[in-house]
C-alpha cells in the first residue's frame, strides 16, 4: 500500500512536469511572409574582385582590384607598371649641334660635354570609378586619375662627370636661371642633376567595355580606352635654389625647377631646332615644321596621352 | 569587416597627391637682435678743408698704405671704431677743382667711451692720434696731435644721425661681420650666368684666382693687385656711412643715398681710393635687411680682358659681429 502510494505520488509529479515542458515545447512559431524575399543588394562595398593585368612592353603581370560603390558605379585601383630601364647618353648643346652628337660646349674657354646617366621609371598606381549608365550594361565611362611613383621624374638623369673638375666648387658653383631669380647648384660630387618630369597626379578620362564585378559571375574581362593628363613632358633640374630677398641663394630649400624655352632665350642655350634639323631626324614625316622651341613643343604634345588596358578578374565575394 | 577591409585598402592606395615645399620663414621674421652693449652716440665731423678755406690748416693723417693726406671727416662708431676718411686728392696744383677725388677710408679703433661728444673729450685713436673736441663760439674745432704736430681745424659740420626717425636703421648701426660671399658674374662668354658661394667670408684674392680659373683672359696682374683685400667687417652707422674694412688695404666708404625703410633695404654710394677687378671703386651698394642678417650687394662692371665684358655682383651676407 505505501509502495503504491508513493509509486502514484512520484507518476504524479513526474507527469505534472513534463507535461509543463511540453506545452512550452509545442508552442507555435509565428509566420513570417518575407523570410523567403531575397534583400536588395545595396553594393556598396559588398564585393571585392581581385585581378591582373598585362604590363607595357613586358610580360608581367600586375594586380587590380576592384569593387562596387553603387549598381552604377565600380571602383578600380592598381598597378601600372612599366620595367625600369637605365640608359647613358651625351648631351650636346641645342640650336648649333645635334643634339645627341658628342660636341663640346664652350664655357668660358674650358669646354665640357655633359655625359649623362639616367634611369627610366614611369610606373603609376591608379584609382578609377567605372560609371555605368544602367545597371545590367556592360560599357562604362571612367574617371579617376593615376599618380606616379616616381613623383613625376619619368626619367631621372645625373651628369657623370662633375660640372667643375675643383672640388673646392661642389655645392657651390651653380648656374642661373629664370632671370637669376633661381640657381642649379651642383651636388656634393660636383654633378648636375636632372629629369623628364611630368605631373604627379594624372587625372584619366575614358570609356570601357565590361563590369569588373558581376554579383552572379565569377570571371570577368574588362577593357579600358582613354586618355590622361600628364601636364607635358619637361626637363627639370634638382638641387634648385631660389633667391633670397637679401640677394644671395636659398641654400636651405632645395626645390625643382622645370626649365622653359623662355629660360634658354637669349642664351647660348637657345633650344630653336630649325627645319633642317628636324629634317635630318626624320621628325618632318611626322608633320613636325620648324623652326620650333624644343621645350615648349615637347611640353605641348605630351599633354594629353593615349591610355589603354585589359584586365582580368575573379570574384573573391 | 568586409567594408572595412576594402576601405582600409583603398585609404591604402591613395597616395599624397601634391608635393610642397615648406618655404624658409627667416626672411618675414622681424629684426631682433639687441643693440650692442654700451652703445654711445655716433659722431662724425667733417673738416674745413683747404680747398674751402685757404686760412684753414689741415690735419695730416697716413693712410693704410702710407700716404699722407688731409683729414676730411672723422666719424666714431658705437664699436669703439673711428672712421677716417682722407683726401688724397692733390691739391698743391693750379686748378684744384680740376684734380680728381681719390677718397681714402682708414678704420681704427679708438679707447675713450664717450655717451655723446662732449667738448673737452679727448679721443685716442690707434694710428691717428689724439683728438679733442673744442666748442667756439657757434660751431666747434678739433684740436688734434698727430705725430707729435699739435693742429686745431674747424668742424664744418657734427652730423648726429640720418633717418633719426627710423629704429631699423638705428638697429642696423653696428659692426657686422661676413658670413658668406655670393658672386654672380655674366656676360659674353658665358652661356649662363654663374654663380658661386663663398663660405667662408670674403678673400678678393681668392675669389679672383677662382674667376681667373673660369674665365679666360683674366691678367695675373689683376689678381696681384687684390692681394690684402681679406674683408675683416663692415661697418654702418648711424650718419649714413658704410665702411668695408679689409686687414691689409684702405677700407671701401660709402654715404647714404637711400633709405627705403618699409622695403628694409638702404642704398649707397662708395667713392674709394682704388678699386679692383671685383669691388669697383665707384660701385653702388644696396644693403637688405632679412630677419637678423644683412645682404650687401654692390654692382660694378670691369672688364676683365680685351675681349670679353664681364658683369660681377658681389654679395656679402652679413651677421652681426
Amino acid at each position: 500500500m505505501k509502495k503504491t502510494a508513493i509509486f502514484l505520488t512520484a507518476a504524479a509529479v513526474f507527469l505534472s512536469v513534463n507535461l509543463h515542458a511540453q506545452d512550452v515545447t509545442v508552442a507555435e512559431e509565428a509566420f513570417d511572409p518575407t523570410a523567403f524575399v531575397p534583400q536588395e543588394d545595396k553594393m556598396i562595398f559588398n564585393h571585392l574582385a581581385l585581378g591582373v593585368s598585362p604590363t607595357d612592353f613586358s610580360t608581367l603581370l600586375v594586380p587590380v582590384v576592384a569593387t562596387t560603390l553603387t549598381p552604377y558605379v565600380q571602383i578600380r585601383g592598381g598597378l601600372d607598371w612599366f620595367p625600369p630601364l637605365k640608359a647613358s647618353w651625351v648631351l650636346g648643346r641645342f640650336g648649333k649641334a645635334d643634339l645627341l652628337n658628342i660636341k663640346d660646349i664652350p664655357f668660358g674657354g674650358n669646354n665640357y660635354t655633359f655625359n649623362l646617366d639616367g634611369t627610366l621609371n614611369a610606373s603609376d598606381i591608379k584609382l578609377l570609378f567605372d560609371i555605368f549608365p544602367t545597371k545590367r550594361t556592360s560599357f562604362h565611362f571612367t574617371a579617376g586619375f593615376l599618380v606616379s611613383l616616381s613623383g613625376g621624374k619619368v626619367i631621372k638623369a645625373f651628369t657623370t662627370e662633375p660640372f667643375d673638375k675643383d672640388p673646392s666648387d661642389w655645392e657651390s658653383l651653380g648656374v642661373n636661371i629664370h632671370n637669376a631669380q633661381y640657381c642649379i647648384m651642383t651636388d656634393k660630387t660636383g654633378n648636375m642633376q636632372m629629369s623628364l618630369k611630368t605631373n604627379a597626379v594624372k587625372p584619366y578620362l575614358g570609356i570601357g567595355f565590361g563590369r569588373a564585378i558581376r554579383p552572379d559571375s565569377r570571371v570577368r574581362v574588362t577593357f579600358d580606352m582613354g586618355v590622361y593628363y600628364s601636364g607635358g613632358f619637361r626637363v627639370a633640374f634638382d638641387n634648385v635654389h631660389p633667391r633670397t630677398a637679401g640677394g644671395s641663394w636659398d641654400m636651405t630649400q632645395k626645390l625643382t625647377y622645370s626649365l622653359t624655352s623662355d629660360d634658354l632665350t637669349g642664351s647660348e642655350w637657345s633650344d630653336t631646332l630649325t627645319q633642317e634639323q628636324l629634317d635630318s631626324w626624320g621628325l618632318s614625316q611626322f608633320g613636325v615644321k620648324g623652326p620650333i622651341k624644343a621645350l615648349d613643343y615637347m611640353k605641348r604634345v605630351t599633354s594629353w596621352c593615349p591610355y589603354l588596358k585589359l584586365n582580368i578578374f575573379i570574384k573573391i565575394f | 569587416m568586409k567594408k572595412t577591409l576594402i576601405m582600409l585598402a583603398a585609404a591604402a592606395m591613395i597616395l599624397p597627391a601634391a608635393f610642397s615645399c615648406k618655404k624658409n620663414n627667416s626672411e618675414n621674421q622681424p629684426f631682433t637682435l639687441a643693440d650692442p652693449v654700451n652703445k654711445p652716440h655716433q659722431v662724425k665731423v667733417e673738416f674745413v678743408t683747404k680747398a674751402s678755406s685757404a686760412e684753414a690748416q689741415e690735419i695730416k693723417v697716413k693712410g693704410v698704405d702710407g700716404r699722407t693726406a688731409a683729414l676730411k671727416s672723422l666719424e666714431l662708431t658705437n664699436g669703439q671704431k673711428a672712421i677716417a676718411i682722407i683726401d688724397y686728392a692733390n691739391r698743391e696744383v693750379e686748378n684744384p677743382k680740376a684734380v680728381k677725388a681719390e677718397i681714402g677710408a682708414k678704420v681704427c679703433k679708438y679707447t675713450v667711451k664717450a655717451v655723446k661728444a662732449t667738448p673737452g673729450t679727448t679721443y685716442e685713436i690707434e694710428g691717428l692720434g689724439t683728438f679733442t673736441l673744442n666748442q667756439t663760439g657757434d660751431g666747434y674745432s678739433i684740436t688734434a696731435v698727430v705725430d707729435g704736430e699739435t693742429v686745431t681745424v674747424n668742424v664744418t659740420e657734427v652730423k648726429a644721425m640720418v633717418g633719426a626717425d627710423s629704429d631699423l636703421f638705428k638697429k642696423v648701426a653696428r659692426e657686422w661681420k661676413v658670413k658668406a660671399t655670393t658672386i654672380n658674374a655674366s656676360g659674353t662668354g658665358i652661356p649662363a650666368g654663374l654663380t658661386k658661394v663663398f663660405n667662408d667670408g670674403c678673400n678678393l684674392e681668392s675669389i679672383g684666382e677662382w674667376i681667373s680659373s673660369k674665365i679666360e683672359g683674366v691678367s695675373a696682374e689683376k689678381i696681384a693687385a687684390l692681394k690684402g683685400y681679406n674683408v675683416s667687417g663692415v661697418i654702418l652707422t648711424e650718419s649714413g656711412s658704410v665702411s668695408i674694412e679689409f686687414t691689409g688695404k684702405d677700407a671701401f666708404a660709402g654715404t647714404l643715398n637711400n633709405l627705403d625703410i618699409n622695403a628694409g633695404t638702404f642704398g649707397y654710394v662708395f667713392e674709394s681710393t682704388e678699386g679692383n677687378m671685383i669691388l669697383s671703386a665707384r660701385a653702388t651698394g644696396i644693403i637688405r635687411v632679412v630677419g637678423n642678417k644683412l645682404f650687401l650687394t654692390l654692382v660694378g662692371a670691369a672688364n676683365y680682358n680685351e675681349t670679353n665684358n664681364y658683369n660681377v655682383e658681389v654679395i656679402f651676407e652679413l651677421e652681426a659681429a
